[in-house]
């Protein structure tokens, strides 16, 4: 809504502060996060689907779902920070690839899991450090800068793995992926761990509030005296390290690295990302919403298992879960 | 007087949730008659011109065209009627010709049905002619001046026909001498025939080039007047309803020793050899024509525009600026000239855009913000500086500009700065926001701040300035003391640009 169109009542209506309001009632429902309606989507999605297959409302169905998307979930928290900014990232899904291959090599001539991780910690670091300061000292789109990197990086991982698919990984990394801490999955408590980080940061701390700041009003944010490179360099070596890391999980749960690893995985994240509401312009949303795109993602695909439609159909239903989503977001947005 | 009537609106009246946006208003509008349209923020003004272009609809009342009722039911209709609107800023294509802008929307065919550009420049030299304008047809709208490209848009509605024109606050970015041209463009559209709804802040032009000049106040209308007949302090009593001359009673210099010392900062083509001292709680008003270098010594000070040569001591301490932080960090703020551009940050809220200069002192050692001292440090600043809003967690974007404006202001406060630079701290927002920021500035320097105060209003600078300098072609052309030229004299030395210095 323009600011202009609305200043003229706001006059008449400004309030005093803090004054009582008149409809509490009202106002319980206008404090409801911006994530409720796609919840309520979600949660009729379920129920339904409970309805049509006995199988959905195990449990082993839905630790299933959850470990299914923990890598999409891990690299969609970076895609948030760098969609927040204001920018976006590409190439994801090739540091992915790069960074696990690498890695998984190393675990298979027997380097230890610590060793394993640090590495693959430090491929995304330095990709996105590439990125970021390719975006910010060289001031090249984000579009361009990372849709180049997708294409390198996936170039490197090729001619590093000489594409062949990396197996027979050390056992101790196996963990990462099949391990149980009590009775939950190393991933899924990995995956909710790492959204309740990110929320507290987006959410609460000063480096998180000035991504908003960066993604909301660049120029402004540089005028109060924000380091916005380094905010911008900080969300893409997020984004790439976190790639990284989901594409070890990834490996260590499949027990080996195929070279099409993360292939097309941009495209999911960044449908997880703008289904859970944050703006494609930057300053807006946050991880929970995309743990919800998450989820929508994970709960398409496994509705079409379950029922047995033919995964040549996945595409088409994500696609047009994504149009929706966005369409009914932005005229929400208009509209009121 | 009746029958020569071409636009009448009787007993308008629209309610908005909560407010009654304007109660049974009555207008009227002769042929070739200039009509202004003044009143505070919220009397009702854009109401009034939004029911005109039918993106409002009145609840109740009757528009009518000569003497024939109509329904404005959306903009086509609207323009239909004859009816064309002009606003702050051009809406035109920046990448399209000037030529190709007049003729958008009805381009000139030829006879295969492809655009004729021959045609439609020759069609674009006759009607600029016609109106007396230096502009190059073949320009790119990008390329000319602001004030050009508005007078291209005027151009536009009257190729498509229109006889009534709504200006919405047209000389808000203009320049004395490009207001100037405006005024003689809308003098030959008068002479023309064409009628004209004038809605300004500015009441020295309203008065200038009006025929009649209605007022309104809290959505009802007080009273229309013939301009001749009328004073500039009487209109703005029955606009706000108390009397006040703007920044009533001179400010008392409170100077102290220098705070800022800038010597021979120069940036190549734009600045040349700026030097100059402020003093602890001194205001000096910055004026000149558009592209004199206000706003580009501003950026220079302030870290966003890098000089070439000169030094800048604050505070007895040589700094080389070249980034914000530098010169923050020694307790410089900035208010820019462009608040939606460059000063609210649109998505957060009112708290965190006053306390966003200080989200690193604010965290703990885990990076995490104090809310609650947020909050209190909003609450206090909110307080001491009488911005409304709804609460703190409102979004910036949905407050008015006066009241944005307080708050990019009092970021800056929060942060103790004691240099102030302000661009256009007024611009577009009401009487009474300006005068509240006024007082604010006033205090401000009583209690020891230093303000370089830039700005097109020249009435403005010469209330609150202990010193006044104008600028012109990136010098400091004249450094005037409180009290040593008149009022029309600052106006003179400004708009000639003539340096007296010499």
């Amino acid at each position: 809504m323009k600011p202009n169109s609305i200043s003229e009542p706001e006059n008449h209506v400004a309030r005093a502060w803090n004054a009582p309001s008149r409809l509490p009632n009202l106002k319980f429902l206008k404090r409801l996060p911006d994530e409720t309606g796609l919840l309520i989507i979600l949660i009729g999605f379920g129920v339904i689907l409970s309805i049509l297959s006995p199988y959905f409302l195990t449990v082993g169905n839905f630790v299933n779902v959850i470990i299914t998307m923990t890598s999409t979930g891990i690299v969609a928290v970076g895609m948030t920070f760098v969609m927040l900014s204001g920018g976006i990232d590409l190439s994801v899904g090739s540091t992915m690839a790069l960074a696990a291959t690498i890695a998984a090599t190393y675990s298979k001539s027997g380097s230890s899991v610590v060793v394993v991780i640090l590495i693959a910690v430090g491929i995304g670091a330095i990709i996105g450090l590439i990125n970021g300061i390719a975006i910010t000292k060289l001031r090249v789109p984000p579009l361009i800068t990372t849709l180049a990197m997708l294409s390198v990086a996936r170039g490197l991982e090729l001619i590093y793995g000489r594409a062949v698919t990396v197996t027979g990984l050390g056992s101790d990394i196996n963990f990462l992926g099949r391990g149980t801490i009590g009775p939950i999955p190393v991933p899924i408590v990995l995956l909710f761990g790492l959204y309740v980080i990110a929320s507290v940061v987006l959410s609460r701390s000063s480096f998180g509030r000035k991504v908003y700041a960066v993604g909301g009003n660049e120029r402004a944010a540089q005028i109060v005296g924000i380091k916005v490179n380094q905010i911008k360099i900080s969300v893409y070596v997020i984004s790439a390290v976190l790639s990284a890391f989901g594409g070890l999980i990834l490996v260590a749960r499949l027990g080996s690295a195929p070279t099409i690893i993360g292939t097309g995985l941009e495209l999911d994240v960044i449908a997880a990302v703008v289904i859970g509401g944050t703006s494609l312009s930057g300053g807006k949303g946050g991880v929970w919403g995309t743990l919800l795109g998450v989820a929508m993602l994970g709960l398409i695909q496994n509705t079409l298992n379950l029922l047995n439609v033919s995964p040549y159909y996945t595409q088409l239903v994500q696609g047009l879960v994504i149009f929706v989503a966005v369409a009914i977001d932005m005229n929400r947005r208009r509209g009121t | 007087m009746e029958q020569d009537c071409l636009l009448e609106l009787s007993g308008i009246t629209k309610q908005y949730p909560g407010i009654l946006a304007l109660d049974h208003v009555d207008f009227s509008l002769e042929l070739g008659e200039i009509h202004g349209l003044v009143g505070e923020n919220g009397a009702g003004k854009s109401t009034l011109i939004k029911i005109l272009n039918g993106v409002a609809i009145p609840d109740d009342g009757v528009i009518s065209l000569d003497g024939v009722p109509q329904v404005i039911a959306n903009p086509r209709d609207s323009a239909a009627l004859g009816m064309a609107f002009i606003h702050q800023e051009p809406t035109l294509f920046p990448n399209l010709s000037v030529a190709e802008n007049l003729f958008a929307g009805h381009p000139r065919l030829n006879r295969w049905g492809l655009v004729s550009k021959t045609e439609q420049m020759q069609a674009a030299r006759q009607l600029l002619a016609r109106m007396n304008l230096e502009i190059d047809p073949s320009a790119l709208v990008g390329d000319i001046r602001l004030a050009e490209a508005q007078m291209v848009e005027i151009l536009r509605a009257i190729s498509l026909d229109a006889r009534i024109l709504v200006m919405d606050e047209p000389t808000s970015s203009l320049t004395e001498s490009e207001k100037h041209s405006l005024f003689k463009l809308i003098e030959s559209l008068k002479a023309e025939g064409v009628s004209i709804i004038y809605v300004s802040h500015f009441l020295d032009e309203v008065l200038a080039i009006c025929d009649r000049i209605t007022v309104l106040k809290d959505g009802k209308k007080v009273s229309t007047h013939q301009a001749k007949e009328i004073t500039k302090s009487d209109l703005i009593l029955k606009m706000v309803g108390h009397g006040l001359e703007v920044g009533e009673g001179q400010s008392q210099s409170h100077a102290g020793d220098t705070i800022l010392s800038v010597r021979a900062l120069t940036v190549h083509d734009v600045l040349h050899d700026i030097t100059f001292d402020l003093r602890r709680g001194e205001i000096v008003g910055i004026c000149g024509l558009l592209g004199a270098g206000k706003t580009e010594l501003a950026k220079a000070l302030f870290g966003l525009l890098r000089y070439d040569s000169g030094t800048v001591v604050i505070d007895g301490e040589a700094v080389h600026v070249r980034s914000p932080r530098d010169v923050i960090r020694r307790g410089m703020g900035f208010v820019t000239e462009s608040r939606l551009v460059e000063g609210i940050i649109g998505g957060l809220s009112v708290r965190e855009n006053a306390t966003v200069t200080l989200f690193d002192r604010l965290s703990n050692w885990l990076g995490l913000l104090d809310r609650g001292q947020q909050r209190q440090m909003t609450g206090e600043m909110v307080a001491d500086l009488g911005v409304r809003a709804a609460s703190q967690e409102q979004h910036i974007m949905y407050l008015s500009g006066g009241n944005q404006q307080k708050v990019v202001l009092g970021k800056w406060l929060l942060l103790n700065s004691t240099i102030l630079i302000l661009d256009e701290p007024t611009r577009g927002i009401d009487i009474g926001a300006k005068r509240e920021i006024y007082r604010i500035l006033q205090r401000l320097a009583g209690e020891g701040t230093s303000i370089l105060l830039i700005s097109s209003e020249i009435d403005e600078v010469y209330d609150l300035s202990d010193r006044i300098f104008v600028m012109y072609d990136g010098r400091i052309s004249r450094q005037i003391a409180r009290g040593e030229v008149t009022r029309n004299e600052l106006i003179a030395l400004v708009t000639e640009s003539i340096s007296l210095e010499t």
